[in-house]
């Protein structure tokens, strides 16, 4: 097993098309690849905060699996991505609802569903992470209130012993994406842009807590005042957060922190 | 209030490029099939963001306006008049 959290910027794609792969973001992307490639993943968990694409306003999930054969995407129109078609695996999806519900996580379902850049993004550029199926873990973390961070936490963890309950021996890799502080479109957002890093402190304190493996203060100041003070969209942090819950505490293998854009690139390797 | 007309409308300008161009023509008379509050509505034809944020609409639809200059909102001015002070 091993981990990796990404973020997901929207414009990512066109951007890196139009640099190239000196791209600051492209060549962390390409580091956090080798360390996927070295778990030779089976199957890839992917946390996502679906962002009012897949699910909208009329039926919300807090929390929800995707359980289907295939997925495809984007459905939002990410401008630089081709059309995925991924396969999803269902098995292990409906394996994983079925044992979070047993430990009283309510979980969602979806049975047919297309995707966001919240997944494709990362997917566009970690190919190892499309190369076989994955499993969509979806956290409400962009439209307050938001799940806590210690129930997210407790998902992570749920799913990783779920994970080892699952009969077939599996390499199994968890990728988290998302931003850490983000603004889009609100009034948290610099002021000469659209959307952007809201808070690059809270980049730096996170960040500095991943680095010690201090789980603990970062789920005490991960309170649903202090990422909504971090961006409209820094409920995306969640999904690093149940991550660290499946990974339990360690250092990680990569950690770099972008303050600037208010993300961070970071992979943890596992032994188990 | 929980705004939820603004946001099924942006979602829908999202997609819909025949209700983008109804909404340049004539905004009022596209706006009238939605179900929206007088302030929303209002709001929404000043092109006044900051308001429909402070109402509870999310940035992250809002912003949709911005980029198909609904409104008389350019980005400029989407962004001007987000961090206003008032």
């Amino acid at each position: 097993m091993g981990g990796v959290g990404v973020p997901h910027r929207p414009a990512l794609p066109a951007e890196v098309a139009r640099t190239g792969p000196t791209h600051e973001a492209a060549q962390l992307f390409r580091a956090v690849e080798a360390e996927l490639q070295a778990v030779q993943p089976e199957v890839v968990i992917v946390f996502t905060a679906d962002h009012l694409n897949t699910f909208f306003l009329d039926n919300l999930p807090l929390l929800s699996v995707g359980v289907a054969e295939t997925t495809s995407g984007p459905n939002d129109g990410t401008p630089g991505l081709p059309r995925y078609e991924l396969a999803v695996h269902a098995e292990l999806a409906q394996h994983l609802r079925r044992q979070g519900i047993q430990h009283s996580f309510d979980l969602a379902v979806t049975q047919e569903f297309e995707v966001d850049h919240s997944v494709l993004v990362p997917l566009h550029f970690l190919a190892p992470a499309r190369q076989v199926p994955i499993v969509p873990i979806f956290i409400g973390g962009i439209v307050p209130p938001l799940p806590l961070a210690r129930r997210c936490f407790a998902l992570g963890q749920m799913l990783a012993h779920a994970i080892q309950m699952w009969p077939q021996p599996t390499r199994v890799a968890l990728l988290a994406s998302g931003s850490i502080s983000l603004d889009i479109g609100g009034p948290l957002a610099p002021h000469d842009r659209l959307a952007g890093p809201a808070d690059p402190a809270w980049v730096e304190e996170v960040v500095q807590d991943l680095r010690r493996a201090a789980i603990d203060d970062l789920l005490n100041a991960a309170t649903a005042d202090r990422l909504a003070r971090a961006g409209n969209v820094a409920g995306e942090l969640l999904n690093w957060i149940a991550l660290l819950g499946a990974l339990g505490p360690r250092q990680p293998a990569l950690l770099e922190a972008r303050p600037h854009d208010g993300d961070a690139f970071a992979a943890w390797r596992c032994d188990r | 209030m929980s705004v939820y007309g603004v946001h099924k409308l942006l979602k829908r300008t999202q997609r819909d490029e025949a209700l983008r161009q109804a909404l340049q023509d004539d905004p009022e008379a596209a706006l009238a099939s939605f179900s929206l509050t007088p302030a929303e509505r209002s709001a929404l034809l000043a092109g006044d963001v900051l308001g429909l944020n402070r109402m509870g609409v999310h940035g992250y639809l809002l912003q949709t306006l911005a980029r198909y200059s609904l409104f008389g909102l350019s980005a400029e001015r989407y962004i001007a008049r987000m961090h206003a002070q008032r």
